[in-house]
């Protein structure tokens, strides 16, 4: 019985997360990725250099004992490297209990983005990966690309 | 759900449900390989289905208790009126089905689901009653044999002599066919075990069960007397392996949740990190009387013996990952209609027990790979020259830091021809050309290689080895195939012993910190540059006569050459992994200290060479050297 009401209240729970996005910034562009992905928002921490990873892979942090890969957005997004500054922050996420941070420029609100809002993008550009987005919203005028955490922060090629 | 939402009495009910289960399961596999007493087996066996159906009566589970009241009544019929199933091997299958349901039971109640209705394993409780009806054993009316163990009061000392008077004394009434430790008037070294597992006999005698306890009621050594009724043929050597595990499993255990002891341990791993930061403090190191040294040399003692205790709570034997084994090729044996036999080594072997819950997935797997598709059919086997018996050998010992199991059967093998063809099909490989003899087998662990078309009830099910490869990476481990054509194929899986704290030397090489585990070490020395012979770009360190070669880890890692730094001495560290040797040239030689061993996050691809990482003192990432894989290069 109280499992019952625990586990409704989860979908409750669950239910007001749903339409609730993370919105970042990286260059001028505003991105957004689901809510129920992130665990916290911290400043830049020491990052170790791994060998042989991807590019976009910077490599890894010690958030307070727990050892975490970080993932550089903007250059998962195929723009041009830039160097770090006090605004840059690392958004922890967690995905079927593997931990990453990706790396933004600043991380701006959290806004609701229904379903509906979202128009897909259009076919191919060169220098777009599809496959990461959603599409894009329009946000008291402002357009959100819409982020889909898994492809964006899971590797191409899962080495598990 | 949070953990301590749980229902403290229902977690009780399913840990000790469990290990019903799984002692029952272990009851019938014994007595299919014949290493257990029929008739000792069902009094165990009813034990434990009268104490599974008490408690989740008491639990409210009906449909639990009901199916072991059932099964209870066919337990007493058989050790009441000495009725027998017409077909123990049936019976056994049958048995093994019913304790299948109550595990899908018992999880469903831990996983907070609806558990199944009784009716589910109706069919199989009738099929098992019906075998009793049809088969009523005579009952033999002559004098009856008993196995007893005796355990004696504890500070007598000379338990042999004393086994022995008993011996002695017990001729004039019954009479004693065999005695264990049978050298107990000779052999002083006796007394230990019969302190340790009791004194064994063996009787016949026209006198009652309770007659006969009576006869030892005159020794006031004499503790407890554990007395069974045996058939005819019974040996008491076999049974006595029964009789042990019985002692085991009343050991002094008490159940945690493996929650507690993991975050013991971590924060045991906490405490060794700070303590090798007092260690390395300015004040202690330049410490003039030394006597803050000698207390941080004592603690570290305490630390180290506190570590081990913490460590070896999590250690289980592999024995009940190996029954399962065994299990799915008894099962499998019967139904495919191939006679198998397992040969069992090692299973006292421990492991951390997170590391064995991943692993018996993967290990059952490559058993049914081995039953299913190595082990030929009888006919088959016979026209090879072989017995018409396959085998299947399952090992497991300690390596070092490592516990190597390993799955053998003298099938058919591996089909190189047929391997590569598959991997050609699907895309695997663009040409047969380019692959080396020994890459070919590793063709198998590709994912996408398995097939469905070879469907059986076993396996083809789209899981492939790919999937198991994958498992025993995640815990840190390797697997490695080997096979010959109509000898048979053998898996190895080796795992690291435990997510553990092993000592470790940490290294400077160009300002990244790595650690080189110190059992890998077996010396370390200055280098001259004109010790570093370089040919063709390749870098040779001549030592005592020999030469080793250079493994730079900052090329390797960084892509920068080590050498190309022109110091005129390095320092260079020979390690081996027992087979080979070679030297890393490092800058310095930081410290030498316990390092608590990090996984890398499961996300990133895998680096060879590296084998996890570790926190230091200042919070910093340090890796940790893999030195087989530095020296596979």
């Amino acid at each position: 019985m109280q499992e019952e009401l625990l586990s409704s209240k989860v979908d409750e729970f669950e239910e007001a997360m749903k339409d609730m996005y993370l919105i970042f910034k990286v260059d001028d562009q505003f991105y957004g990725i689901e809510i129920k992905y992130v665990i916290e928002i911290i400043g830049l921490l020491p990052i170790t250099y791994v060998p042989n990873q991807e590019e976009y892979v910077k490599g890894i942090i010690n958030l307070r004992g727990k050892i975490i890969p970080v993932i550089d957005a903007r250059m998962r997004l195929l723009k041009p490297q830039k160097e770090y500054n006090e605004r840059t922050c690392v958004i922890v996420t967690s995905i079927d209990d593997f931990l990453a941070g990706i790396i933004v420029d600043h991380v701006s609100e959290v806004a609701v983005i229904n379903k509906d809002q979202i128009s897909p993008l259009p076919q191919t550009y060169e220098k777009i990966d599809e496959r990461f987005f959603r599409g894009v919203a329009n946000l008291n005028e402002r357009l959100v690309l819409v982020l889909d955490c898994e492809t964006f922060v899971k590797p191409d090629r899962i080495n598990l | 759900m949070n953990e301590a939402q749980k229902d403290p009495m229902l977690e009780i009910f399913v840990s000790e449900a469990k290990e019903i289960v799984s002692s029952l399961e272990r009851i019938f596999i014994e007595l299919k390989e014949g290493n257990r007493n029929f008739d000792v087996a069902v009094v165990e066996a009813l034990r434990f289905f009268h104490t599974l159906k008490g408690s989740s009566a008491m639990m409210g589970f009906e449909d639990i208790s009901k199916v072991c009241h059932r099964v209870e009544d066919i337990f007493v019929c058989m050790r009441d009126e000495g009725k027998l199933p017409t077909s123990l091997d049936t019976f056994i299958l049958e048995m093994l089905k019913l304790i299948d349901f109550l595990t899908i039971q018992i999880n469903r109640i831990e996983n907070s689901q609806q558990i199944l209705p009784a009716e589910n394993i109706e069919e199989v409780l009738e099929k098992v009653e019906m075998s009793l009806a049809e088969n009523d054993k005579v009952q033999a009316e002559s004098e009856k044999r008993y196995h007893i163990r005796l355990l004696f009061e504890e500070g007598w000392e000379m338990e042999n002599l004393r086994a022995f008077l008993i011996v002695q004394n017990l001729k004039q009434y019954v009479k004693v066919l065999e005695y264990l430790p049978s050298d107990v008037e000779s052999n002083m070294a006796s007394s230990e075990k019969i302190k340790k597992e009791g004194f064994f006999i063996s009787i016949e005698t026209l006198l009652k069960k309770e007659d006969v306890v009576k006869l030892f009621e005159s020794f006031a050594w004499v503790r407890d007397v554990r007395i069974e009724e045996v058939s005819e043929k019974a040996s008491l050597t076999k049974e006595i392996s029964s009789w042990q595990n019985a002692i085991h499993s009343t050991n002094k255990l008490i159940n945690v949740n493996i929650e507690k002891v993991d975050k013991l341990i971590d924060l045991i791993g906490e405490v060794v990190i700070t303590f090798s930061m007092i260690v390395q403090h300015q004040r202690i190191k330049t410490d003039e009387n030394g006597s803050f040294k000698n207390l941080t040399l004592q603690m570290s003692k305490l630390i180290r013996e506190l570590q081990e205790v913490a460590m070896s709570m999590r250690m289980l034997p592999l024995s009940s990952t190996f029954q399962r084994l065994k299990r799915t090729i008894i099962e499998m044996s019967a139904k495919l209609q191939k006679p198998v036999d397992v040969h069992i080594t090692g299973e006292e072997t421990e492991l951390d027990k997170v590391l064995i819950e991943h692993l018996t997935d993967p290990l059952i797997h490559i058993v049914r790979n081995a039953v299913d598709h190595g082990i030929e059919d009888k006919e088959e086997r016979l026209k090879k020259g072989k017995g018409a018996t396959g085998n299947v050998y399952i090992s497991a010992k300690n390596s070092g830091s490592e516990v190597v199991i390993s799955i053998e059967d003298d099938g058919r093998g591996l089909n190189k021809e047929k391997i590569l063809q598959r991997a050609l099909e699907r895309g695997l490989i663009t040409s047969t050309d380019d692959i080396e003899e020994d890459e070919i087998l590793e063709l198998i662990f590709q994912p996408g290689f398995s097939t469905k078309e070879e469907a059986t009830e076993y396996s083809g099910r789209g899981v492939g080895l790919d999937i198991v490869k994958n498992s025993v990476q995640k815990i840190g481990g390797r697997i490695f195939v080997e096979s010959e054509k109509d000898r048979g194929t053998r898996f190895t899986v080796r795992i690291p012993l435990t997510l553990a704290i092993i000592d470790g030397m940490l290294i400077d090489v160009d300002g990244n910190v790595f650690v080189v585990p110190l059992s890998s070490i077996v010396e370390t020395f200055k280098l001259e540059k004109q010790q570093i012979v370089l040919e063709n770009e390749i870098p040779f360190v001549y030592r005592r006569g020999i030469c080793f070669s250079v493994i730079d880890l900052n090329k390797m890692f960084y892509g920068k050459d080590m050498l190309a730094k022109g110091r005129p001495f390095y320092l260079g560290i020979l390690v081996t992994n027992g087979e080979k040797n070679g030297v890393l040239l490092v800058d310095n030689m930081i410290s030498q200290q316990q390092i608590v061993i990090k996984t890398l996050p499961a996300i990133l691809k895998q680096v060879r060479g590296i084998s996890g990482c570790t926190l230091l003192g200042s919070g910093n990432i340090a890796f940790i050297l893999d030195i087989d894989a530095l020296l596979e290069r």
